[in-house]
């Protein structure tokens, strides 16, 4: 922990200069944490599209302290129904003539309550493939980040290399106890020609993803028993059972790929983005058995276009995202080599799991680029999401297809030394069309698969409230407070969430 | 001109990425033909009418199908590792002839077999399974195997009040006399049995033989015998032991080491694979059973002493014991799980079992029917129906 927070604050310390004043810090900070930066977001994905910061020089440190909770029936099963978490986080970006250099650091801690059926960690990238116990209970993680890129411009040509590393365990206190630890390297390398209004890139991702599970029964002589979960509800009975230890390592490798395109001028300004990715993760246990493989291809493309309009500005995002999730199982058949040296030889694997997950989302928001004045901004969008899961032999599917829509209205308030910023956001998600079949007649399907899947399919309205003041504190420092706080609705269960942040920009 | 390499550039990318979503590696199917081989004692009963249950042990899933009179079917199911058990109820006609006279037995009798762990791999798998008639118990049944222990006040572990309860469930004196309790050698958590080239035999790595002239314990029909690790009121030595036996009728006592009862005789130690002292295994994980020995107890020892390897790779002696002398059996699990079985599927199909050790719990005999006041108990040779699991030890009580 003091070494984390020690190399936070080295990341920081170097990001830290003097000289910004306090007026231009407010307004860089405004156009960094503006409502349109998700438009153009080609940065996210390659370093070298530093043409899409709207900034030249951002920092920033802040604590975030959030809270939730979600009555029953109103959240996923494997996500709990409450969490608190603390987080220290910072983030910066500076240009220094042909140079530029960015980081982003944060150290998490947080609780989730009433967590079920998963013993692991990120368990939407790993399922159907957990391993779970019947019980559950409250899990903790402490978790931390570190990336850092630079690029370098020669002529047309901007160079640019991101690294990240995300380390973190998360852990539970009562028996069965898994200790999970995570590891994550990320390198991302990109280049982007420049000329004139054309901006063109290439970007690759190459993401390494370790999770050790170690889960222990401390109480002497107490059995707990794994389920080796395989999704809608079937567990695997050869190796499931009671114990009171258990292991298995989870090893990805992602390889990412992508071009980015811009044209623009003064009046308007044309994005376009695609990727396409494939995550391999392999569920390794003792005996040498990798009797899970999960991959996951996705295909991300993206179109914005911004444009002046009535002496505002009016952006246009499309997105489609589309994800095929592939599990792959091994069956293994135990071998005597010599009395009591047993082998689990291979038998037979075949592709039994697949979720195919199209989304495709529209936003409009029409704002004034100019934060230094009263206005008023507005933004609508539609996100339509589309999710079938099958297994196959036996044949179970589940179709859900939701389409949800919300407005914001939103408000940039500059004042003689400081800023007011909110907004307010309304929206409804409407289930289109459902269908679950399964037949597997045991605990997990009552307790997570009908629960999650009734969750999933349900009509749900909800709101959000923002509010952000920022002040100067000294001539090169600006005060950061906001408050958010969300609602969820579905007849009569509700969920909320509040975030209370303090952030210094300088 | 540049506008149109950047919809060409956009075009080849989604090309690419369509391409790119993966062809799924279909799942596997076998035809299987499954085929019986009777035993020689019952080839007139028949091949036809035998219920064939087919269960992927990764799915649980089962598939079940009735031979006809070839004795074979197919059965189509994905690859994987099976269990395989065949059960018929038949009637075997013998016909004895003394001089002129012929005269002729009907016996109703149930062959099964089971083939554990088979892997079904390819296209065409053939698998043949050797049926037994199966022995049912009119005499002596075990009625109940407490062997989980139980925990202490302190939250530590008590064994000492293990016990094994043997019933006469004929309707006939019987005597006890000779009768021993014998553990299995092999560990039922393990993945395979080891004993395969033993397939008419159990190895035991313990016999406990209640002692005796032929007639001096005689157990009443619907009556049973307690027989406890130690025989004394646990409730006092753990209060949150389930039993007292202060009045168990035997005692497994392994001299010089164990604590002994005076009032509660001794069973004699015949064979044992510990140095120290005898104690059931609190996660079960072996098969119990009750057999007769033929003659005394040294020479049967002596004759069915078999050398078998442990993990280490030494030889080990133990002893065989033919399926024929087991008078019962009771294979057990551990949380409705078992790596694979010590007994043949002539004595038990299935197996019982507790949740966990040290849980005060134990398996225990259903009642099948009352006669006159007299408790029948089940015994189909199938623990997994005639036992209750995780059951309240009860000593000396049927219900």
């Amino acid at each position: 922990m003091r070494v984390i927070l020690q190399i936070l604050f080295l990341l920081i310390s170097s990001t830290i200069f003097a000289g910004n004043v306090v007026d231009s810090v407010r307004i860089e900070s405004a156009l960094y944490e503006s409502p349109w930066r998700s438009y153009t977001n080609s940065f996210e994905y390659n370093p070298a599209a530093t043409f899409s910061v709207p900034v030249k020089y951002f920092s920033n440190l802040g604590a975030t302290y959030s809270s939730s909770k979600a009555d029953n029936g109103l959240h996923l099963v494997q996500e709990g129904d409450g969490a608190s978490a603390f987080k220290l986080h910072s983030e910066s970006f500076q240009v220094d003539k042909k140079y530029r250099f960015f980081g982003k650091a944060y150290f998490l801690t947080d609780q989730k309550n009433n967590v079920g059926w998963r013993d692991v960690e990120d368990y939407e990238l790993l399922s159907p493939y957990l391993v779970a116990d019947s019980i559950g209970g409250t899990y903790k993680r402490e978790s931390y980040f570190l990336s850092g890129g630079a690029t370098v411009r020669l002529r047309h040509i901007e160079w640019g290399i991101r690294a990240a590393y995300q380390g973190g365990v998360s852990y539970r206190q009562v028996d069965p106890r898994p200790r999970n630890t995570v590891s994550v390297i990320h390198i991302n390398p990109g280049v982007n020609y420049s000329n004139g209004k054309w901006n063109i890139g290439w970007f690759g991702d190459y993401e390494r993803y370790r999770q050790n599970v170690d889960i222990q029964v401390e109480k002497e002589g107490r059995k707990i028993y794994f389920y080796f979960m395989q999704g809608f509800g079937i567990y695997n009975r050869q190796f499931s059972g009671l114990d009171d230890t258990f292991s298995r390592i989870y090893k990805g490798n992602k390889f990412t790929t992508g071009f980015n395109i811009n044209f623009g001028d003064k009046i308007q300004s044309t994005d376009a983005l695609i990727s396409v990715s494939q995550n391999r993760i392999d569920g390794t246990e003792n005996s040498n058995r990798t009797p899970y493989q999960i991959t996951h291809n996705q295909i991300t493309a993206q179109l914005s276009h911004e444009q002046k309009l009535f002496k505002q500005t009016l952006f246009l995002k499309g997105l489609y995202n589309f994800r095929q999730t592939i599990g792959n199982e091994t069956q293994y058949t135990p071998v005597t080599l010599s009395p009591g040296i047993l082998e689990w030889q291979f038998a037979s694997k075949s592709d039994r799991y697949q979720q195919l997950n199209h989304n495709a989302q529209f936003s409009a928001l029409l704002a004034n680029k100019n934060l230094s004045r009263f206005s008023v901004w507005e933004q609508l969008s539609i996100d339509w999401q589309n999710s079938k899961q099958n297994y196959y032999y036996p044949y179970y599917h589940q179709f859900i297809q939701n389409i949800s829509g919300a407005g914001v209205v939103g408000i940039n308030y500059p004042l003689r030394k400081c800023t007011l910023v909110g907004s307010v956001k309304a929206g409804y998600k409407k289930n289109l069309s459902s269908s679950l079949f399964q037949a597997e007649n045991n605990e997990i399907t009552d307790r997570l698969i009908i629960p999650d899947y009734d969750f999933m399919h349900s009509d749900i309205s909800f709101y959000q409230l923002n509010m952000k003041f920022r002040f100067p504190i000294s001539k090169a420092l600006l005060g950061n407070i906001s408050v958010d706080g969300g609602l969820q609705n579905a007849e009569t269960k509700k969920a909320w969430s509040t975030n209370v942040c303090f952030s210094l920009n300088f | 001109m540049k506008k149109h390499s950047f919809i060409k550039i956009i075009s080849l990318t989604l090309i690419v990425s369509l391409a790119f979503s993966c062809k799924l590696q279909e799942v596997p199917f076998s035809n299987i033909l499954i085929g019986i081989s009777l035993p020689s004692d019952a080839v007139s009963a028949g091949k036809d009418g035998y219920v064939i249950t087919l269960t992927n042990i990764a799915t649980g899933r089962t598939q079940i199908d009735t031979t006809d009179a070839t004795g074979q079917i197919n059965l189509t199911a994905e690859e994987g590792v099976y269990n395989l058990e065949v059960t018929g109820q038949k009637t075997l006609t013998t016909t004895v002839t003394s001089g002129s006279t012929q005269q002729t037995y009907t016996q109703q009798v149930e062959i099964r077999g089971l083939l554990e762990k088979s892997l079904v791999t390819g296209q065409q798998v053939e698998l043949n399974v050797e049926l037994q008639i199966a022995q049912k118990g009119n005499g002596f049944v075990i009625q109940e195997v407490y062997y989980t222990g139980s925990n202490t006040p302190a939250n530590g572990n008590y064994y000492q009040d293990q016990y094994i309860e043997i019933y006469n469930n004929s309707d006939s004196v019987l005597y006890a006399d000779g009768l021993s309790v014998a553990e299995s050698n092999h560990l039922n958590t393990s993945a395979i049995s080891e004993y395969g080239n033993y397939p008419n035999d159990l190895i035991v790595g313990a016999i406990y033989t209640i002692p005796g002239d032929g007639k001096t314990y005689p157990v009443q029909p619907g009556k049973s015998v307690v027989i406890a690790s130690l025989g004394i009121n646990h409730k006092t030595a753990n209060a949150n032991s389930p039993v007292d036996l202060e009045k168990a009728d035997f005692e497994w006592y392994d001299a010089g080491k164990d604590v002994d009862v005076p009032e509660v005789p001794n069973m004699i130690r015949n064979f044992c694979y510990s140095n120290t002292i005898w104690v059931l295994h609190t996660r079960g994980a072996h098969a119990y059973a009750i057999f007769k020995a033929p003659g005394n107890y040294t020479d049967f020892i002596t004759q069915n002493t078999v050398s078998v390897l442990t993990a280490s790779g030494s030889s080990v002696p133990r002893v065989k014991i033919p399926s024929s002398l087991i008078l019962d059996a009771v294979d057990l699990g551990l949380g409705g799980i078992i790596g694979s079985k010590s007994l043949s599927s002539a004595i038990d199909v299935s197996f019982s079992y507790c949740d966990a050790s040290y849980n005060g719990k134990s398996v225990r005999r259903k009642v099948l029917k009352w006669e006159n006041g007299r408790a029948i108990l089940q015994d189909t040779n199938n623990s997994a129906k005639d036992f209750i699991p995780n059951a309240t030890p009860k000593p000396w009580e049927v219900e």
